[in-house]
């Protein structure tokens, strides 16, 4: 193994350990009290580039828990499992099942399902603007022959085991004292809850959806034609749920940039 | 080993050098409400890669040059670039026809961690074949040269071999790359390491420079000296000023970029920051030809 990869290693493992880091094999020039003081500097610049763009991601759950524990969570987590892609938006995909399994969050057993509302929501807004697909689009499509209904680009699905999506939004309101209300006046409870995440005209969709409809969607998603999509969804009144979609803006016109 | 300089596509650059500012999202919404003018826009590529940020970009393109810096390439990790997302910002280059296309002398990531700094390494012959064989395989990729920034530095190695400046010159030597001289950077590290940031700027090979970057730095201190890190958070400080003035005097005018990273101002502050650079490099522009310093 060679010399630079050893040394990266050992820089790595430095800057993401939890406590004093052994600088001992990287050779800093300088006496080590001193080396130690600048090396913290990049440590430093480590753990708070990677909360930062947690901190982006998950804005409700920093709400929620307050500024300090979201930085102590956010710390633990980017040291066990830093990102693996210079792209920092897809960080933190693991962040709702750390979120399930942090002692200290065990207080608030809906706080991972937020998590996983609001990774949804972002990929959302992050998502290719796309036309929405209309009625006279809808027909134009049954009518072609080699024609697809194909889901919106920021069409995503979310299951979770509370009813998060309100704390979400609650959550989301700006001004301070009608969130305190929202937030207060809520009692998260379990239970199976399917949504769909969409863009919309001032922000994000989120549309509750049944069983049927959610296996229809996501056969959709994972690329399947209408005729498959519908067989995977037995019980789905497919007029009314269309109908729906097409009013949430959930598909797109087909276009070349929409078929893949 | 020796490199071939991809020559395929000649840079669009602007017809001269002018001073640019930093893309940064809390701004988006006045450039495309307003289009003030500007020399030209850098943006950094990881924070483009796709979704409305990216149709921003496209959309402002078509009404400014815009400058690529990645800073997420990691062009010092010693394991090999990261082809997946180099053929991500290959793309993304394809898309946006940037007229600079630029990363750090640092590395970010090894194995599959990405540590979101620009972090120093070695300066050894080791790690400079290394970095050689990244920037040959950035610059066959994109088809154009690539230039590597010089980094702000709070530690050295008692391991390295070769003073910063010669590093980044045989670099340019073997992989025929060009360099962004970021000016503060030079101040920053040259402080830091109680180095001499004019010697610094006179060891660079100066006909290798295609860009300068002007950005704020804080003052710390690591117990016994000041340390000056690398903030972005402020304006550009009155040293840094003076030093840019004798690089517009011994290298020559360049596109030059004036950034803000942190405490990000109203972008008329950071516009008028970058007309003090513009005034610098017009009356450079218009003394002639520049004497060049041995």
């Amino acid at each position: 193994m060679s010399a630079s990869l050893d040394h990266a290693r050992a820089m790595r493992a430095a800057l993401l350990v939890d406590g004093a880091p052994d600088l001992a094999g990287l050779r800093i020039a300088g006496a080590p009290a001193r080396a130690a003081r600048r090396f913290e500097v990049y440590r430093e610049n480590v753990r708070r580039n990677l909360v930062g763009a947690l901190a982006l991601s998950f804005p409700a759950v920093g709400r929620l828990v307050g500024a300090d524990f979201f930085d102590a969570a956010a710390t633990v987590f980017l040291r066990a499992s830093p990102p693996d892609d210079p792209d920092l938006y897809r960080f933190g995909v693991g962040f709702a099942a750390f979120l399930e399994g942090f002692p200290p969050a065990a207080s608030l057993p809906w706080l991972g399902d937020v998590a996983r509302v609001e990774w949804a929501v972002g990929a959302s807004l992050r998502a290719r603007r796309a036309p929405a697909l209309t009625a006279r689009g809808l027909a134009a499509l049954a009518a072609a022959a080699d024609a697809r209904l194909v889901v919106h680009p920021s069409l995503g699905l979310v299951r979770l085991a509370h009813d998060a999506h309100r704390v979400w939004s609650a959550t989301m309101i700006v001004d301070e004292e009608t969130r305190a209300a929202a937030l207060a006046a809520l009692s998260p409870r379990a239970g199976r809850f399917r949504l769909a995440v969409a863009r919309a005209d001032d922000g994000v969709a989120i549309i509750e959806l049944d069983g049927a409809e959610d296996a229809f969607l996501a056969a959709l998603v994972a690329g399947a034609d209408f005729e498959t999509a519908l067989e995977r969804a037995p019980g789905l009144d497919a007029t009314a749920a269309i109908a729906r979609f097409l009013d949430e803006a959930l598909f797109a016109e087909p276009s070349e940039g929409n078929r893949t | 080993m020796r490199a071939t300089i991809p020559q395929a596509r000649a840079d669009r650059r602007p017809a001269s050098a002018k001073a640019g500012v930093g893309l940064r999202f809390p701004h988006h919404r006045a450039f495309l409400e307003v289009r003030p003018a500007a020399g030209w826009l850098e943006f950094h590529s990881e924070n483009y890669l796709e979704g409305e940020a990216l149709e921003t970009l496209e959309d402002l393109a078509l009404d400014y040059p815009v400058s690529m810096h990645g800073v997420g390439l990691s062009l010092g990790r010693p394991d090999g670039i990261d082809e997946a997302h180099l053929a991500r910002l290959v793309a993304l280059e394809r898309r946006l026809k940037p007229f600079l296309c630029s990363e750090h002398l640092a590395w970010g990531a090894v194995d599959h961690a990405f540590l979101a700094d620009l972090l120093p390494f070695p300066l050894t012959r080791e790690t400079l074949a290394d970095v050689a064989r990244n920037v040959d395989r950035a610059q066959q990729a994109f088809g154009r040269r690539l230039l590597v920034e010089n980094p702000a530095t709070y530690v050295q190695f008692e391991i390295s071999e070769l003073p910063e400046a010669d590093y980044l010159g045989e670099l340019v030597r073997r992989t025929g790359c060009g360099l962004i001289c970021d000016v503060n950077n030079v101040f920053v590290s040259a402080t830091n390491h109680g180095g001499d940031a004019e010697a610094y700027l006179r060891a660079l090979p100066a006909d290798a420079i295609g860009e300068y970057h002007l950005g704020g730095h804080e003052v710390a201190d690591d117990g016994e000296s000041p340390l000056l890190v690398d903030t972005h958070d402020r304006p550009v400080a009155a040293p840094v000023w003076d030093l840019y003035d004798l690089a517009l005097r011994t290298v020559g005018p360049r596109p030059t970029l004036v950034e803000r990273d942190a405490a990000i101002p109203p972008l008329e502050e950071l516009l008028a920051e970058a007309v003090r650079a513009q005034v610098r490099l017009d009356a450079v522009s218009a003394a002639g030809p520049h004497v060049r310093v041995a």
